[in-house]
């Protein structure tokens, strides 16, 4: 584990003793170092690009300019960033917006350490959890805009299988038993569903945020 | 002296004159020519009984003046003409008038004073200046329209404006003035001292001498009719005086008015020795109310009219309806049955006098007089009858049934049971007899009897009708026989309680009956009608009825005679608003009342009435026979014009004919050419009306029509008066017109037109704005009330930020401070369990204190979940619901199969219900775990417009009955949460097949 360079992390968060704390849990786990910590969007703005982190912790809710926003920003100017969103609980819309923004997926702010580390580790070797409501988020996303879609940004038939069984409320592990396929190709194949969103979002989501930087 | 051809003339012309008059007199004798006179004075409204001249005025007023001002009569009221509106309210004393041949009538005045008044109640202008002021005494128009006044000493003439005076230089005779006249021809003649005299060549030339000569009276042609002395005598421009004779029985009469009527019989009234009518052949004395006559005058209708000194106002005419009595010197003598032989002769039964004497009695030369006095029958008979053969039948009031034969009596048939009170022969030869209680016949030599029904008490009607039936009535029983058959009619007519005491066939088949305040009821084809007052029928009880050849019906009953036409009765029947124009007589003939006859000694006595082949009427009355000659009525020349008198407004005048001043602000309706003009706040509205036909003023009908407001014509009512209520504003126009009897209706109405003008609301402008304002008003309350419910919303809404600005704070709060602690604690705890050297009991603890701290952390968020408005939406509460769902039961390793609608609305919901269905699903998911043993769930949602629908079904073991109380308390704890959001909860487990729960939540439909 020491050969290779640890996992390095930004937490952009308001709340100081989460953002301690987090940061402590991630600093004591193994290859994980949390880098920086930001308060609010605009001094993450302003430093974050410098660290060039591998992972970033984004809060959802920031005074001033939101997560969602700053998210797309960071993802413009780093594009291999990637992104969970911490939220205190599940909104589906706004977890939604950020996957769209370019975040990877989303953590609780009550997920116990372990899997707070697990879901960093995860995300850093390209792992995207997806929950139900996203699934159907993203589901629904492509279908409204399946027709203007060029053939590289549609969704294959195993990833429309895969996201309709998550739809239903299936866990990863009977999806992978169901579909016959490992759930390391389930992780993949989210993977790409998350890389078309972005490539999908990125036109109007530089419309929708950047435009106005 | 006149010459030979001359008196040759004047020979053959008395000779012609005395032939005309004596035809007239042997026409007029054909029938016996009855005057009679009716009287009206002070208690009829005259102000003097002392009636000085008369004149009928083109209008149709009678002008009678009294000592003291003026009067006008319309036949049945008299009132006050306002001289003082013409000349100085001192000067009412009138010498004498004259009503000229152009319309124009003439008063001179005491002192002088001349007034001309036009049809139009304006003054002809006379040239007072140059006249006498003294007193004209004689008045007189000449063929030039010229007007002469003869005054004490000197006569005038006033030609074109002119006055010429004729003293005693013109040939005016000394002496005392006695009358100044102008006869047909348009002479003026005048009578002064012992001379007559006539203008001729600008003076006046005294053609005659003859003492006591008083009044002159004008003829057609130019000779004059003079009284001097007793003696009548005719007068022409030559001088010649032709002595008609004397006034019989009157030595020294003398001559106070003298009048040539229409039909050239000369009325002589004298100074205290009554009035005398000269018809050519010789003088008849006429009754008047008062013997000293002061003025006489005929009308349009060919009435005379006296004015009397001290009787007041008397008019005399030809009746056509006598009252005859009996004379035999009992106390009371009354005819009460009547018939007609074949010879035109006539008979009745009359009672005479207590104790009760039943006389035969016949109409000898217009007397009743009694006959075959020393008969044995003499002193019973108690009716007569004659059948078709004329044959004269008797009843006595022993039952005896007499005949009358070759100037005798003779005994046909004796009775059994008392008198007889009816005789009615049949059609078919038979003789009826009707007794108090019993109907026999007298057939082919036989007496038989009709049973009659045992409740008939006392017969009190009877007739036979054109079938041959014969009607009978007892009090309120009507029976028909018909020969066979005694048939009761009672049950269709409506009688019940009243005594039917005539029974009357018209030749129409009507079966007319009276009696008991019925008025008249017709029975006609099964149908019965009645007609009483309220129609116009002069009388309710009628007791004797009898048809003319005219189609008059005449009818006697309590309040006297009259006729009404046949075809007004049977149009009355048929139309209750028709009013019928009935005719009455007896008051206006000077006769006393006339009470049809109650017989006496019998209950009833027929026949008591009878159409006489002459053609007379008969009835018979308590104070007599009353004969009626319908050749004799006085005809209507020409139909009645009605003539409006006043227009009362709330009781004050606005209009009159001709009797305001021209100070006052009333109208006259003799020259009103222009709508009068109502205000709109009137109450009441008043038309005094009348018309004229002094033959019979109380037989006059009217009918009006206020055109703007009535449909048609009111009918046919005597009154003289039309009363109105408010009139809303328009246009009105008030009609009237009269008749006489069956006559015609006026030819053209008198009318008025006025306006009633609106209210200021009642304008259009005023309406408009009224309109305008209700309009405007109703948009400021629409304005009001839409600002107020909007202001309410906005406050509402204010409230409801204010509500969500607190739940955001709070959930922040929440979320940050106690969630924040929360979550560093937890984590604080998870890396003090992975540090070294803490033994594993310790680091159980850690881990579960852990766990705790995070699932607070967890309800912590939860509950700001709930907090926060952002979440009062289906679709968070569904997603959130959802994602529960699975997570919960994939940690329990349940699989969870969601089936979520594609779309799920952003409705709002309310935080009551979105707690409730929040926790009522954790509570089942909680079961499913705790209880189910299930492997899978299904959580179906499904939305439609007002209901939200969730449906958890797992494959568990199912249950009958709730397993233990807890599970027991929870789904009544579900149950309760869904009830107190106005939901449903459903539960549906079977052991081995699942649970089913459906959660149901409606609200109102969103638009």
């Amino acid at each position: 584990m020491t050969d290779f360079m640890p996992i390095t992390i930004c937490i952009v968060e308001d709340n100081a003793d989460i953002r301690s704390g987090v940061a402590r849990v991630l600093n004591q786990a193994p290859g994980l170092s949390c880098v920086s910590t930001y308060a609010t969007a605009e001094a993450a703005l302003r430093d974050l690009p410098d660290q060039k982190p591998d992972v970033v912790l984004m809060d959802i809710h920031l005074p001033g300019m939101n997560g969602i926003e700053c998210v797309a920003k960071l993802k413009a100017r780093l594009p291999q960033l990637q992104v969970l969103m911490l939220t205190r609980y599940e909104q589906s819309d706004q977890i939604f917006d950020s996957i769209r923004a370019g975040a990877s997926g989303y953590l609780l702010k009550y997920t116990p350490a372990e899997e707070l580390v697990q879901a960093v580790e995860q995300v850093h070797a390209g792992g995207a959890p997806m929950t139900m409501q996203i699934a159907r988020k993203v589901i629904t996303y492509f279908h409204q805009t399946q027709k203007s879609a060029s053939e590289v940004e549609k969704l294959t038939p195993r990833e429309k299988e895969v996201l309709t069984l998550l739809a239903k409320g299936y866990p990863y592990k009977k999806i992978a038993s169901d579909l016959g396929i490992a759930i390391g190709t389930l992780r993949v194949h989210l993977r790409a569903v998350y890389d078309k969103l972005h490539v999908h979002c990125r036109t109007e989501a530089a419309v929708k945020y950047l435009g106005r930087g | 002296m006149a010459s030979p051809a001359i008196q040759f003339r004047r020979f053959f012309l008395a000779a012609i004159l005395i032939c005309i008059l004596r035809c007239a007199d042997t026409l007029a004798s054909t029938d016996t020519n009855t005057w009679f006179t009716r009287s009206w004075n002070t208690y009829d409204g005259l102000l003097n009984d002392q009636i000085g001249a008369i004149a009928q005025g083109r209008d149709g007023y009678l002008w009678v003046v009294p000592p003291v001002g003026l009067m006008r009569f319309d036949g049945v009221n008299f009132s006050r003409f306002p001289l003082e509106n013409y000349t100085s309210p001192a000067d009412n004393h009138i010498g004498t008038v004259l009503q000229s041949r152009a319309g124009i009538f003439w008063i001179g005045m005491y002192g002088g004073t001349v007034i001309g008044l036009k049809p139009d109640f304006t003054t002809v202008t006379v040239p007072q200046a140059n006249l006498p002021k003294s007193t004209p005494f004689g008045l007189a128009e000449d063929q030039e329209g010229s007007l002469w006044l003869a005054y004490a000493n000197v006569v005038c003439r006033i030609k074109d404006g002119h006055v010429a005076r004729y003293a005693t230089a013109k040939g005016m005779p000394i002496g005392q003035f006695h009358s100044l006249i102008s006869d047909g021809a348009g002479n003026i003649w005048l009578a002064k001292g012992n001379q007559i005299c006539v203008f001729r060549d600008d003076h006046f030339e005294q053609i005659a001498t003859q003492p006591e000569v008083r009044k002159l009276a004008a003829t057609p042609t130019n000779a004059v009719w003079a009284i001097a002395g007793a003696h009548l005598l005719r007068c022409d421009t030559s001088g010649e005086l032709l002595d008609q004779g004397a006034l019989p029985g009157i030595a020294n009469a003398r001559g106070a008015a003298l009048l040539e009527d229409d039909s050239g019989a000369v009325w002589i009234g004298t100074d205290g020795d009554g009035l005398f009518r000269f018809d050519g052949n010789g003088f008849e004395k006429i009754e008047t109310s008062y013997p000293s006559i002061l003025g006489l005058a005929e009308d349009g209708e060919g009435n005379i009219w006296a004015g009397t000194f001290g009787g007041g106002l008397d008019r005399i005419s030809l009746s056509a309806v006598r009252l005859e009595t009996l004379e035999v010197g009992g106390a009371l003598e009354r005819v009460q049955s009547i018939c007609e032989d074949a010879n035109g002769g006539l008979w009745g039964a009359a009672y005479s006098g207590f104790p009760y004497r039943g006389l035969l009695v016949s109409y000898v030369n217009g007397k009743w007089t009694p006959a075959f006095t020393n008969s044995p029958f003499s002193g019973a008979m108690t009716c007569v009858a004659a059948d078709n053969n004329g044959a004269v039948w008797i009843g006595t009031v022993d039952g005896k049934l007499l005949r009358l034969k070759d100037q005798g009596l003779v005994l046909v048939q004796s009775t059994p049971d008392g008198a007889i009170s009816a005789l009615q022969p049949s059609s078919n030869g038979d003789v009826w007899i009707i007794g108090a209680q019993r109907l026999q016949y007298f057939h082919d030599g036989q007496l038989r009897e009709v049973q009659l029904p045992r409740q008939i008490r006392r017969i009190s009607a009877a007739t036979e009708d054109a079938a041959g039936n014969l009607w009978l009535a007892a009090w309120d029983i009507v029976l028909r026989f018909d020969g066979t058959n005694i048939i009761d009619e009672s049950p269709h007519l409506p009688i019940a309680g009243r005594r039917v005491n005539t029974l009357y066939e018209t030749p129409d088949g009507s079966m007319w009956m009276s009696g008991g305040g019925l008025g008249l009821l017709r029975y006609k084809n099964g149908r019965a009608d009645c007609i009483g007052t309220g129609q116009g029928l002069l009388d309710d009880y009628i007791a004797q009825i009898v048809i003319d050849s005219h189609g008059w019906l005449w009818c006697a009953g309590d309040h006297g005679i009259f006729k009404v036409q046949l075809h007004e009765l049977e149009e009355a029947a048929q139309d209750h608003n028709f009013h019928l124009r009935p005719v009455a007589y007896g008051q206006n003939e000077g006769l006393p009342s006339l009470a049809a006859l109650v017989s006496i000694g019998v209950p009833f006595a027929l026949p008591h009435s009878l159409y006489s082949h002459d053609r007379r009427v008969w009835l018979l009355t308590k104070m007599g026979v009353v004969a009626a000659d319908p050749k004799l009525l006085p005809a209507v020349r020409v139909p009645p014009s009605a003539l409006l008198t006043r227009v009362a407004m709330d009781g004050q005048i606005i209009a009159s004919y001709a009797e305001a001043a021209p100070t006052q602000t009333v109208a006259n309706l003799a020259t009103l050419d222009q709508p009068l003009q109502l205000p709109p706040s009137h109450r009441h509205l008043e038309f005094d009306y009348t018309a004229f036909y002094f033959s019979a003023p109380e037989n006059l009908r009217f009918r009006y029509q206020l055109t703007g407001f009535d449909t048609g014509w009111i009918d046919g009512t005597a009154d003289r008066h039309a009363d109105y209520s408010r009139l809303t504003p328009g246009n009105y126009q008030f009609n009237v017109e009269a008749c006489v009897g069956d006559g015609p209706w006026s030819i053209g109405p008198a009318t008025v037109s006025f306006t009633v003008a609106p209210f200021f609301w009642q304008t259009w402008w005023f309406r408009l704005s009224w309109v305008l304002l209700l309009a405007l008003a109703g948009i400021a309350i629409v304005r009001y009330i839409f600002v107020r419910r909007l202001t309410a919303q906005m406050r509402q809404l204010e409230q409801r930020a204010a509500l969500d600005r607190e739940r955001t704070r709070i959930a922040r709060d929440l979320h940050d401070d106690l969630g924040g602690s929360l979550n560093l604690a937890a984590l604080t705890l998870d890396m003090t369990q992975r540090e070294q050297g803490m033994g594993e009991s310790l680091n159980g603890k850690i881990r579960h204190c852990s766990t705790i701290v995070r699932q607070a952390a967890k309800s912590v968020d939860e509950i700001v979940w709930a907090i926060n408005p952002r979440n009062d939406t289906f679709r968070y509460l569904v997603d959130y619901l959802s994602q529960f769902a699975v997570e919960f039961l994939q940690a329990a390793d349940i699989l969870c199969l969601v089936e979520l609608p594609d779309e799920i609305p952003d409705w709002e919901t309310s935080p009551e219900a979105r707690h409730n269905l929040l926790l009522v699903v954790k509570e089942a998911l909680n079961n499913i775990v705790r209880h189910a043993r299930a492997t899978e769930v299904c959580l179906r949602v499904t939305i439609s417009q007002n209901q939200l629908n969730i449906v958890i079904q797992d494959n568990g073991r199912g249950f009958e009955n709730p397993p233990d109380n807890t599970t027991c308390d929870g789904l009544r704890n579900m149950r309760q949460r869904m009830e107190e959001i106005g939901g449903r909860f459903e539960l549906d487990s079977r052991p081995g097949a699942g649970t089913r729960i459906a959660l149901l939540y409606s609200w109102p439909l969103h638009s």
